[in-house]
């Protein structure tokens, strides 16, 4: 992968924007058309609140690190906490009753993103989301 | 994220300004639901114009103040959709499920 970026934010909701935005900037670089990096941010930001919500539980002083690449194709967003183990599902999900109230998160990113992959080793959790450029494909 | 209200006897209008996600969408869900319960409105108009973002807890924010509006035989109705939250709506299969109005004047009816 050619270019990279690498962030650490606070896992606090507060900086939910800076993530996004952090990401909307990487990608401004990339030859994804405004639509494009806009849905890519959105997917990202779910991945970040879920970190928030469910890795961290609320303690807003564990950090996260995110990763920008892009390279063979395709941009990768990486995310990477220390907090509690994810069970992420095995395939992708079907979009929630209308009725919910949650359980959206993870379905707009795989909606959204062309993979999505959960990954831990030792105490770390990744999540990896990765896009193919408009043209190019897995 | 700023919330104004306007009431007009049972027809309120929340105008929202700033992204709806998990940093301030208990906020909206808070004031949205009071509206319904203590002040039992009849109607609540959300005026998303001034909201570029939502995500999915924005979404279950408006999933709850609609299940709310049901429970009370109330209306909740959506105004000013942009193209991003719009897009996050369809994306979820919610777009339909919400009534939305194409102005505040036609929400207000």
């Amino acid at each position: 992968m050619a270019e990279e970026v690498e962030v650490i934010i606070a896992g606090d909701p507060r900086w939910l924007r800076l993530a996004r935005g952090v990401v909307e900037e990487f990608l401004a670089q990339t030859g994804f058309h405004a639509q494009q990096r806009e849905e890519i941010a959105v997917a990202v930001g779910e991945a970040v609140a879920n970190v928030i919500r469910h890795a961290y539980k609320g303690d807003t002083r564990q950090k996260f690190s995110l990763l920008c690449n892009e390279g063979n194709g395709a941009v990768e967003i990486e995310l990477r906490d220390q907090g509690e183990p994810f069970d992420p599902p095995k395939e992708p999900i079907p979009p929630p009753d209308e009725t919910s109230a949650g359980g959206r998160g993870i379905f707009m990113m795989q909606a959204i993103m062309d993979e999505v992959e959960y990954t831990r080793q030792g105490n770390t959790n990744s999540v990896r989301m990765k896009k193919y450029l408009p043209g190019k494909t897995g | 994220m700023e919330i104004k209200v306007k009431r007009d006897g049972s027809c309120s209008i929340v105008y929202v300004s700033g992204d709806i996600d998990l940093h301030s969408s208990p906020k909206l869900r808070e004031t949205v639901l009071d509206l319904f319960r203590k002040r039992g409105q009849e109607k609540v108009i959300l005026n998303l114009s001034q909201v570029p973002y939502v995500d999915s807890s924005g979404i279950a924010s408006l999933v709850e103040g609609l299940q709310e509006a049901k429970k009370k035989n109330a209306r909740f109705v959506l105004v000013g959709l942009n193209e991003s939250p719009r897009h996050v709506l369809e994306l979820t299969r919610l777009l339909n499920v919400f009534e939305i109005a194409a102005s505040e004047e036609e929400a207000v009816g």
